[in-house]
């Protein structure tokens, strides 16, 4: 078998393992994250119309600064493959699309660790193991594959591709080391990628971090190798063409980078400013003009620059062991799931890779220590890692893209073992010794993502009562419209082409403040007015709001604020799933209750928890709701227990599982 | 219910790679593939270890984020019972370790999540990877038995 033949069966099998362990939720005429369904909502106005329909006529209540939603290039893309493999002879078909739309997710993914491969090779200087290793990885750590899945939001399941090809083409302009038309070429190329990040996905922020870590790097080697000017010049225009041209990306998308750089990092702006143009334009003049020092100096800048990588991991381990948590934790944003502090979650998204962390705190200056800058692009990668590490480290919906960092730590961890071999594939015992178990471990990253991808399913498979609802919805009039808490918003609009209050893309901070307080008020008078005014005809409540009312608080008053809300705390809520018969609910842990009895909104305690909190006990639905007086008091027990006053204003049409609908009357 | 597109793509990606890298692998690692029965043994230990240990990591986080001062929860991987005997097995012991809790004999109960190695075996990727790869080596070595 010649090499070329078995490098594409290996890029063969690892693109089929990649995309089938992203494939498991395709079985689903659903998708997986509730963001993607705005996507896919988008997608289809472009598909249909050309564009995204602004304002959107789903998002009835985009009031207190939704934010406009620009045509995504992702989008067009979409929609130019669909009409090219489809429209042509099925046209718009909403089934074939959402299957269409869940294998851009896993395409996005599988390609992504395929361009790896070239990352990996051209890194490690044509070494094809590196690549192959670094492949595999991309391809199996489940922190990756869980963005890349079937039908997970498709602007981060793609967003790496262009990436990895930006760094490639990069890359591969360096490595011309004069300048040619090739060159130039793959300098245009690599920064339209970046350019297109730009256009697609907001964690376009990295790419100026990983470019000017690289050209740090750049002004202190050329020092230390007294390149020729030839290469000094080549290295300044391909570094102008690429960082230029993502400059220019970010003008005409008016995103100042700086200033979201400066807010991400808590930076102030000028440092970030002087820090990103100084390092360019001064590094540049700097390489042009390069001083020359005698070797002996050279030497003392080697070991600075190994010296400096040993520095950073220093600085990540003071960073993990010390919980530095720098991130503001007080506005209401922070209490989605996933702004929570990443680190608690990382042995369930990384698995074996884990491994890979205290690793790349070692090799990273070891490495560079021992061979220079033979691997001239490794304080790149490394640069990338650490980023991702961070990142991840301090946000839940971070994890994922160190998942595609753990493939620049297979770059760095592969390069390492390579020349570690080099060192003792002459002693057959040693070389097993070290290598067979080093494979086996690797491979155990199948078996990782094979029980990670295990544990997740749409919303609606994993919540029928919530697939129901959508169904009901579907038969109310078409321009209805819905009040609703912000994690619903995008699947009722995607599933019932209803209009919705709110939702986790376009929410506007009014739409959560009213919604929490037609949970948490208590004058059920002033709510209704409200909701009046709103202009809303239905209303989706959750029986597990009553747990989340300290929550709802805060997003009342737009701010986590420990004073708040904490009459909402003791007793502890419960709501119990009983079974019923004609005229009572038979409760586990509790016994029976009288439905009609349970039914009516009382000031009477049915009980006193530890003898001095009261409790309030109601049948709602087929569940047993435990209150205490302060959640007996609200809007929704009033509404939900049907209190006179309310019996007026809106009416229980729909009841599945824990979901009630609740229809306005008007 | 893990799909059968996830267990082929895995199937075809171990026949597949190891068909293509075997020579590499002798080279890299100063020994025989084809006629080494060491491999499926490697293969089977990797199925056997690689399953376990990945379950038991993943679920390690779950146990530590339900451990607090009352009870430490750690994970039980079975090795021979089904998932059913696993629970139940389990449930016994949380059942055990929850009454001295409650009777005021212990004052931290330590509890298990529990998993079925052999369930888990049935249907994780990594199974049906190693089955490919095994495939493929039973065939060369059969191949070379027959040439010979």
């Amino acid at each position: 078998m010649n090499d070329h033949l078995k490098i594409i069966i290996c890029l063969a099998a690892i693109f089929i393992l990649a995309f089938g362990l992203r494939a498991d939720m395709l079985q689903y005429n659903e998708l997986f994250e509730p963001d993607n369904y705005f996507e896919i909502r988008m997608n289809q106005d472009v598909l249909i119309n050309g564009e995204v329909n602004n304002p959107d006529k789903l998002a009835y209540y985009q009031v207190g600064g939704a934010p406009q939603t620009y045509t995504s290039p992702l989008w067009v893309i979409n929609s130019f493959i669909y009409n090219i493999l489809f429209s042509w002879n099925i046209g718009f078909d909403q089934t074939l699309f959402l299957k269409f739309i869940q294998i851009i997710s896993i395409l996005g993914g599988a390609l992504t660790a395929i361009v790896l491969y070239f990352v990996g090779k051209t890194a490690s200087n044509g070494n094809k193991a590196v690549g192959l290793f670094v492949a595999f990885v991309a391809a199996v750590v489940p922190a990756y594959v869980y963005r890349t899945m079937a039908g997970a939001q498709m602007s981060n399941a793609t967003g790496f591709l262009p990436f990895a090809l930006g760094l490639l083409f990069l890359m591969w302009a360096f490595d011309e080391k004069k300048l040619t038309l090739k060159s130039i070429a793959c300098a245009l190329i690599s920064g339209i990628m970046f350019m297109y990040m730009v256009f697609a996905w907001s964690m376009f922020l990295i790419i100026p971090l990983v470019l000017i870590a690289y050209w740090a790097y750049r002004i202190v080697s050329c020092v230390q190798y007294q390149k020729n000017l030839d290469v000094a010049i080549s290295d300044i225009v391909h570094f102008f063409i690429i960082f230029g041209i993502f400059c220019i990306a970010t003008l005409i998308k008016q995103f100042d980078f700086i200033a979201q750089l400066s807010a991400f990092m808590g930076i102030p702006y000028f440092a970030v400013l002087i820090g990103i143009y100084g390092t360019w334009i001064i590094g540049s003049i700097f390489i042009l003009f390069r001083p020359r020092f005698d070797p002996e100096i050279i030497k003392y800048i080697n070991w600075a620059i190994a010296a400096g990588l040993i520095i950073i991991s220093i600085g990540l381990i003071y960073f993990t062991t010390l919980n530095i948590d720098p991130v503001d934790r007080s506005s209401v944003g922070g209490m989605v799931g996933e702004e929570s502090l990443g680190s608690g979650f990382f042995i369930q998204k990384y698995n074996i890779f884990l491994a890979f962390i205290p690793f790349l705190l070692i090799i990273p200056g070891l490495l560079y220590f021992w061979k220079e800058d033979e691997y001239q692009y490794m304080p790149m990668f490394f640069a990338g890692f650490v980023l991702f590490f961070v990142m991840a480290w301090m946000k839940l919906k971070f994890t994922y893209p160190l998942g595609f960092g753990m493939a620049f730590a297979a770059i760095i961890i592969g390069l390492f073992f390579y020349e570690l071999w080099k060192k003792i594939k002459d002693n057959k015992n040693v070389t097993q010794m070290l290598f067979v178990p080093a494979i086996f471990f690797v491979l155990i990253g199948i078996a990782a993502s094979g029980v990670f991808i295990q544990d997740y399913v749409p919303q609606t498979v994993g919540d029928p009562a919530l697939a129901n609802v959508i169904s009901y919805l579907n038969t109310t009039p078409e321009n209805s419209k819905v009040m609703n808490e912000w994690g619903y918003g995008h699947i009722l609009a995607y599933s019932t082409h209803r209009a919705v209050s709110a939702d986790n893309r376009n929410y506007s901070t009014l739409a959560n403040q009213q919604y929490a307080r037609f949970i948490v008020d208590t004058n059920t008078q002033e709510v209704y007015n409200m909701v009046r005014e709103m202009g809303a005809d239905y209303i989706l409540v959750d029986l597990g709001a009553f747990y989340g009312m300290r929550n709802y608080v805060f997003y009342k008053n737009d701010k986590i604020d420990a004073s708040l809300g904490t009459e909402f705390i003791l007793p502890l809520t419960n709501i119990i799933d009983c079974g019923k018969d004609t005229n009572n609910l038979i409760c586990p842990g509790m016994g029976t209750l009288n439905i009609e009895e349970h039914s009516k909104w009382s000031t009477i305690p049915y009980d006193f928890y530890n003898g001095t909190y009261p409790i309030y006990v109601y049948a709602i639905n087929n569940s047993a709701v435990i209150l205490n007086k302060a959640q007996n008091n609200t809007n929704l027990a009033h509404v939900l227990v049907g209190t006179p006053e309310t019996k007026g204003m809106y009416e229980q049409v729909y009841i599945s599982g824990h979901y009630i609908i609740l229809k306005v009357k008007k | 219910m893990v799909s059968l597109i996830v267990l082929a793509a895995a199937f075809i990606a171990g026949a597949l790679l190891f068909t293509a890298l075997r020579k590499d692998a002798e080279q890299y690692l100063n020994m025989n593939i084809e006629k080494n029965l060491f491999v499926p043994v490697f293969l089977v230990a990797l199925v056997i270890i690689g399953v376990y240990i990945a379950q038991y990591v993943h679920l390690t986080e779950s146990a530590g984020r339900v451990s607090n001062a009352q009870q430490s929860v750690y994970v039980y991987g079975c090795i021979i019972e089904n998932q059913q005997d696993c629970s139940s097995l389990i449930n016994n012991m949380n059942n055990n370790e929850y009454s001295k809790l409650q009777s005021g004999s212990i004052k931290q109960g330590i509890f298990y999540i529990p998993f079925s190695l052999q369930e888990s075996i049935k249907t994780n990727a990594l199974t049906y990877f190693c089955l490919g790869a095994l495939l493929s080596w039973i065939s060369i070595f059969i191949y070379r038995l027959v040439k010979k």
